[in-house]
């Protein structure tokens, strides 16, 4: 009987592999984009897609039949995003909220480290170049519109540059450095207060003279870090367990 | 032919609260096996869409009438388990107290017997 069913099957598959793992993590990612589905959810919903395909295929149907039955009875993924926000319209629009605050924070993170780096480099120039250097270059460093505008396009730019790769659907990197950092909220609030807090020491380093210490805890990282931060962590979605690396129970 | 025989949107809609109070009363499960249950209780006329399940377990979740559970089950497999609250346990009974006077009425109407309360 098993016999029977394998032959017809493999000469299937020498046409067409399909291969169900690969089905099931395209699924996957597809749901993990749709709003209004936490990573609970999403873990839940694969576990029943991976219960339904090994029904099927103890009932003798291919992977690739299995795999298509399961996703049908399951429904599309942007229905089930629809289904679950209409469940609940409240989390749609914390999850919203969520964005917009980790927007927020990735902006002023993103210029902070930028002004940073620029500041690094700009010291390791010796001095004795602006000697050399013309009267009109010195002079148009100097003009304080110039630095101004400067400061401002490296605190905007590299920001605009992020959106747009993620805009274009290359945010592979920056979705797994999120993934990382959003795992749980103590995994957040740590590494952002101790990225902010080292950031904006080497920033006060730096520039060491021209503001207060004091200054430096109460102003700049605490309102325009962690505050957001904590507002971040409050309206994280509650994660799941980490996403199971399943294998796909071959019955 | 098939298609008038299927119980209509808004009643699985409705009755999915008391069928859901009801196959747990019955002992912890998790969505999959619910939705296999439902469906071979109503010999497939109940047919519910895997996803739709979801969100109505979440909601009696968030009511306090079901708590839910990771667990490894025996194949090893992670599973999601809900099981009644003892809040849900009194809305089962509230629940089935309307069901079977709405029964009932149809019931008299219809001259079919009764089901005692």
């Amino acid at each position: 009987m098993a016999d029977g069913s394998q032959q017809p099957m493999q000469i299937m598959e020498t046409k067409t592999r399909f291969d169900v793992t690969v089905a099931i993590e395209k699924w996957r990612l597809e749901v993990a984009a749709q709003p209004g589905l936490t990573s609970d959810n999403q873990h839940e919903l694969e576990t029943h897609l991976r219960e339904s395909v090994d029904e099927f295929r103890k009932r003798g149907l291919n992977d690739e039949e299995s795999f298509w039955l399961a996703y049908r009875r399951v429904g599309p993924p942007h229905q089930l995003s629809e289904e679950f926000s209409a469940a609940d319209p409240r989390r749609i629009w914390r999850e919203r909220a969520f964005w917009l605050a980790l927007g927020y924070f990735a902006f002023q993170w993103l210029g902070l480290l930028c002004r940073l780096v620029l500041r690094s480099v700009l010291l390791l120039i010796p001095d004795w170049v602006g000697v050399y250097a013309p009267l009109w270059w010195s002079s148009f460093w100097m003009s304080t519109g110039t630095s101004a505008a400067f400061s401002l396009a490296v605190s905007v730019l590299p920001f605009v540059f992020l959106l747009l790769l993620v805009a274009r659907g290359r945010g592979e990197t920056i979705d797994f450095a999120a993934r990382c950092l959003l795992r749980s909220r103590r995994r957040l609030i740590l590494v952002g207060t101790v990225s902010v807090l080292v950031l904006n020491w080497l920033t006060f380093m730096s520039l060491r003279g021209s503001t207060g210490f004091a200054l430096f805890l109460a102003g700049d990282s605490t309102i325009h870090y962690l505050v957001p931060l904590a507002v971040i962590a409050w309206l994280m979605p509650i994660q799941a367990k980490p996403s199971p690396a399943e294998a796909v129970t071959n019955s | 032919m098939y298609k008038t025989s299927m119980i209509a949107k808004d009643l699985v809609a409705a009755s999915s609260k008391p069928l859901v109070l009801s196959i747990l009363a019955d002992g912890e499960s998790y969505g999959y096996e619910i939705i296999q249950k439902v469906r071979e209780l109503s010999g497939g006329q109940i047919e519910w869409s895997d996803g739709m399940l979801y969100p109505v377990l979440h909601r009696l979740e968030r009511d306090g009438l079901i708590d839910s559970q990771w667990k490894k089950s025996e194949t090893g497999r992670e599973r999601k388990y809900y099981s009644l609250a003892s809040e849900g346990q009194k809305t089962l009974i509230a629940e089935r107290q309307q069901w079977l006077t709405v029964h009932n009425s149809l019931c008299k109407l219809w001259k079919l017997k009764l089901v005692s309360m």
